[in-house]
C-alpha cells in the first residue's frame, strides 16, 4: 500500500469511527469535543494576562499548590486553561514539587511554574548550595528549568540584595538556563515592593492581596507593574474562615467573589487560589474574567461584617512598632491561621518553633495592650496572641 | 525518511483511534455492568461475604462497619471514649460526653454514605438498584464514571466518581446547602486501592471543602471479623471513667495526655459540676496524685485568672480549663520536672486531688 493509500485507508477509517460516534474521543483533551455520553460542563478560563514584562502569558486565575493529594488536579485545571501553578520546596513537606512534576508531565512547556526556596540572607549561606537545592526541585518537577524562581517569603529585601551568594547563585542559574525569572514572595508588600523599585532582582513578585488587606498596597503594586514586574497574588480568601454565615449569592458562591475582587485590580496578573481537588479547579476558574456585581460585593461585604474584628490584616503591621516586647504579632497570628482555618497544623507548629523566642507573645499576658490599642481593626490582639501561643505549643 | 514518518503517523492515528474506541466503549458501558465490574475490583460478593465486620482507625476514630452497614464511630485514645457515632439505618445518633442527640442536615448524609460505603468494602454494593449512572465525565486525563443515588436525602447531593479503567471510587463529593441555606461541599479524593490484609481498599484519602485547604486522612489498623459484643452496634456508650466529688477533693481519672518540650498536659474528666461540689476557688492549693506520684498544683478556675504567660514560662504546674477551651479541666505542667508523673501516665488511670489550702 503506497503511502497515498495507506492515508486514505486512514482517513476513511477515522470517518467511520466518527460515524459511530466517538468523534469526541478524537478531541481528548479538547473539552469543545467530547465523545459522546461524556459529561461537558468544565468551566473554562476566559482571560490571559501578561506577566509583567517577562514575555510569559498566564491564565488570570492560576493555581496555587500548597495543599495536594491528586496530581491529575493540577492536569485538570491546565485542562481548563489553568497556564501558571505555584508550589514551592517546602510544601507537603517537599513533596509538593513531585506532584506539580507528576501532575504537568507532558504539558511542561505550555505551562508556567513557580517554585520558591526559603533563604535567610542574613544568615551563612552558600552559592553552591542554593544552585543545588534548585537543581534538586528541577529533579521533583521533572523539568530541565523552572519559569520563576522565588525567594519565599521575604519581609525585607536589603540582605538579600546584599548577599553576593544568593544573587550569584540565581544569576548562574539563569545562565545556564535552569532559571528563567526571579522573584520573591512576602507578607511585608509595604517594605518589599517598595525595595522592589530599585532593584532588578524581581522580575515577579507574589504578594498578599484581598478584599480584607492590600488597599495600602495598592500603589506601589501599581507601581512595580509599571516598572514590568509581574505581579501575583495569594491568600485572597482572606484567612479561609469556615463556617460563616449566608455566604452564597445568586450566581456565584464567596470564594469565586473573593477572586473577582482581586482580578477587578488590572495591576494584578494573576491569582492562585490552592487547587486541591477537581471542585476547587471548577469552582475559581468559573471566576474568571467575570466583573465584579452586587452580588459578588454582597458577599464580600458579608464575609468583612462577619470577621473584621477577629481577621488580622498581616501586611498592616500598625501593631508592630508599638509593642514594648518585639513580638511577631502578625507572623504569630498569621501561624495561628494556618493552624485553625487552613488545618495545616503541624507546619503551623513548625513555623512558630522556629520563630525567635524573643519575638513569642511571653510577656503579653501582663502588658497594657498596646497592639490593641494600635490596631485600626478592633481585634483583641492581646488575647488572640496568648490564644495563638497555646494552640501552637500545645 | 518520508516513508519512515508517513509509518509513524499512521501509527499514531491508528493509536488514536484505539483510544477512541475504547472511550466510546467506556461511555457506552451500563450502570449494571459498570456496577459489576466495581464489585469485582473489590473483590466480588464472595469476599464480601467472608467479612462480617470491619474496623479501622482513621486519625483518632476507630472506625466499626457490620456487613449490614450500621457504622460505629469511636472518638478518643483507646480505651477512652469521649464521642460515639451510631449509624443504623435511618437514625444517626451522637453521644459527646453523656450526652445524647441525632445527627442530621448534611453530616447525616455523609454518615449514611460512609456506612454503606464501607460495609461494602469500599465498592458500591450496598447501593445496588440505588444509584443513576450521570456520565462518563473527563478530568484531564483522568476519565471517571459519575454516578449519584436515585432518592435525594436531605439537602445534600452525593456523586460518586469510578475510575473507569479499574472502575474503582476515586472521588466521592457531597454538594448542596445545610439547613440554614448555606453552602456545603465536601470532597473525598481515594488514594489507589492497595491489597492489605486480605482486601483491597484505600489506604488513604483527601478530604477538601472549596475555599479552603484539605486534610488528608490514613487508614491504619484495620482489621476483619473482629469479636464484638452482641449488642455493639445497639450501644452509644462512650467511657470517659467516673468522678467522686465532695468538699475539697476530687476523684477522676485521665482521659488523654500530651507531652512536649513546653511541658505536660493530662486531660481529666473533671467537670465544672466536679469543681462546684469539690467548692474549689481560684489560688487554692491542690495534692494531685497518679498511683502514688504526687504533686502540688494551683488551681484556677477560669483562663483569665491564669499568671502572665511570662510567669507561667518560668515553672508552674496547675489544675486549669482546658488550654484550648471547653468544659473540661486539664492539669499542666510547664517547665518543670514532670518526669515521674508522665512515666505512670495512661488513658482512664486513677488520679485525684485534695485542697491543701486557699
Amino acid at each position: 500500500m503506497s503511502g497515498l493509500k495507506r492515508r486514505q485507508f486512514i482517513t476513511s477509517l477515522a470517518s467511520g469511527a466518527i460515524g459511530l460516534g466517538v468523534a469526541g474521543k478524537l478531541g481528548a483533551g479538547t473539552p469543545e469535543s467530547p465523545a459522546a455520553g461524556q459529561e461537558t460542563n468544565a468551566p473554562k478560563v476566559k482571560k490571559y494576562n501578561e506577566l509583567g514584562k517577562t514575555g510569559l502569558k498566564v491564565s488570570d486565575v492560576s493555581c496555587g499548590a500548597i495543599s495536594l493529594f491528586e496530581p491529575n488536579v493540577l492536569r485538570y485545571a491546565y485542562e481548563c486553561g489553568v497556564t501558571y501553578f505555584d508550589t514551592a520546596e517546602s510544601y507537603l513537606r517537599m513533596k509538593g514539587e513531585a506532584y506539580v512534576g507528576q501532575g504537568l508531565k507532558g504539558v511542561r512547556d505550555k505551562v508556567v511554574i513557580t517554585t520558591k526556596h526559603g533563604l535567610n540572607p542574613s544568615q551563612k549561606i552558600e552559592k553552591a548550595a542554593i544552585i543545588k537545592r534548585m537543581e534538586d526541585s528541577l529533579k521533583r518537577l521533572q523539568s530541565d528549568y523552572v519559569d520563576i524562581a522565588m525567594v519565599h517569603n521575604i519581609g525585607d529585601l536589603t540582605p538579600l540584595l546584599k548577599n553576593e551568594e544568593v544573587l550569584g547563585a540565581y544569576d548562574q542559574l539563569k545562565k545556564d538556563g535552569k532559571v528563567r525569572f526571579t522573584g520573591f514572595s512576602t507578607h511585608n508588600a509595604k517594605v518589599t515592593l517598595k525595595q522592589a523599585l530599585d532593584t532588578d532582582f524581581p522580575q515577579v513578585v507574589l504578594a498578599m492581596y484581598s478584599h480584607m488587606e492590600g488597599k495600602e498596597i495598592e500603589p506601589l503594586v501599581k507601581a512595580v507593574r509599571a516598572k514590568g514586574i509581574g505581579t501575583v497574588a495569594m491568600k485572597i480568601f482572606a484567612g479561609n474562615q469556615k463556617n460563616l454565615k449566608g455566604l452564597v449569592g445568586p450566581g456565584t458562591s464567596y470564594p469565586q467573589a473573593a477572586i473577582r475582587w482581586v482580578l477587578s485590580n488590572p495591576d494584578f496578573d494573576t491569582c492562585i487560589p490552592t487547587m486541591s481537588s477537581y471542585s476547587h479547579v471548577e469552582e475559581y476558574v468559573a471566576a474568571s474574567n467575570r466583573p465584579l456585581d452586587r452580588a459578588a460585593l454582597g458577599l464580600i461585604a458579608r464575609y468583612q461584617e462577619q470577621v473584621h474584628n477577629t481577621y488580622c490584616r498581616v501586611s498592616c503591621t500598625e501593631c508592630l512598632s508599638v509593642c514594648p516586647n518585639n513580638v511577631a504579632v502578625n507572623d504569630v497570628l498569621r501561624y495561628a491561621m494556618y493552624f485553625e482555618n487552613y488545618h495545616m497544623e503541624k507546619q503551623a507548629m513548625d513555623y512558630y518553633a522556629e520563630l525567635e523566642p524573643g519575638r513569642k507573645p511571653v510577656g503579653c499576658e501582663s502588658c497594657a495592650g498596646h497592639c490593641e490599642s494600635a490596631c485600626p481593626y478592633g481585634l483583641k490582639v492581646r488575647t488572640r496572641l496568648l490564644h495563638s501561643h497555646d494552640i501552637l505549643t500545645a | 525518511m518520508v516513508r519512515t514518518s508517513g509509518r509513524r503517523s499512521a501509527a499514531g492515528v491508528i493509536l488514536i483511534l484505539a483510544s477512541a474506541l475504547l472511550a466510546s466503549a467506556q461511555a457506552s458501558l451500563s450502570l449494571k455492568e459498570i456496577f459489576r465490574k466495581n464489585l469485582e475490583a473489590s473483590g466480588g460478593k464472595a469476599k464480601l461475604g467472608q467479612v462480617k465486620e470491619l474496623s479501622f482507625k482513621t486519625g483518632g476514630m476507630r472506625n466499626f462497619v457490620s456487613a449490614a452497614g450500621d457504622l460505629k464511630i469511636l472518638v478518643g485514645k483507646d480505651p477512652v471514649i469521649t464521642e460515639a457515632v451510631l449509624v443504623r439505618g435511618e437514625k444517626v445518633q451522637r453521644n459527646s460526653l453523656n450526652v445524647t442527640s441525632d445527627v442530621t442536615g448534611p453530616q447525616k448524609t455523609v454518615y449514611q454514605t460512609l456506612a454503606k460505603l464501607y460495609a461494602g468494602l469500599f465498592s458500591l454494593a450496598k447501593f445496588e438498584g440505588q444509584l443513576n449512572l450521570e456520565g462518563l465525565k473527563s478530568f484531564g486525563p483522568a476519565k471517571l464514571y459519575h454516578l449519584t443515588p436515585k432518592a435525594k436525602s436531605g439537602t445534600v447531593g452525593v456523586h460518586f466518581y469510578l475510575n473507569a479503567d479499574d472502575f474503582r471510587l476515586k472521588r466521592l463529593v457531597f454538594r448542596g446547602t445545610t439547613p440554614e441555606g448555606d453552602k456545603y461541599e465536601v470532597n473525598y479524593d481515594f488514594a489507589p486501592f492497595e491489597e492489605t490484609e486480605g482486601l483491597t481498599i484505600p489506604l488513604a484519602w483527601f478530604a477538601s471543602q472549596v475555599g479552603t485547604r484539605g486534610n488528608m486522612t490514613e487508614v491504619t489498623e484495620l482489621k476483619t471479623n473482629q469479636p464484638l459484643a452482641k449488642d455493639f452496634f445497639a450501644s452509644l456508650e462512650v467511657n470517659v471513667g467516673k468522678t467522686e466529688s465532695g468538699p475539697g477533693e476530687m476523684k477522676g481519672n485521665v482521659l488523654d495526655f500530651n507531652s512536649s518540650p513546653y511541658g505536660l498536659t493530662i486531660v481529666t474528666n473533671w467537670t465544672k459540676e466536679d469543681i462546684e461540689k469539690a467548692g474549689l476557688k481560684t489560688g487554692d492549693k491542690l495534692a494531685f496524685d497518679l498511683d502514688g506520684t504526687g504533686a502540688e498544683l494551683i488551681f484556677y478556675a477560669s483562663p483569665g485568672e491564669l499568671p502572665p504567660q511570662n510567669d507561667l514560662s518560668k515553672g508552674a504546674r496547675m489544675l486549669a480549663p482546658m488550654p484550648r477551651g471547653g468544659e473540661g479541666f486539664a492539669v499542666q505542667f510547664i517547665a518543670v520536672d514532670s518526669s515521674a508523673v508522665n512515666a505512670k501516665l495512661k488513658t482512664l488511670a486513677p488520679i485525684s486531688v485534695k485542697k491543701i489550702s486557699s
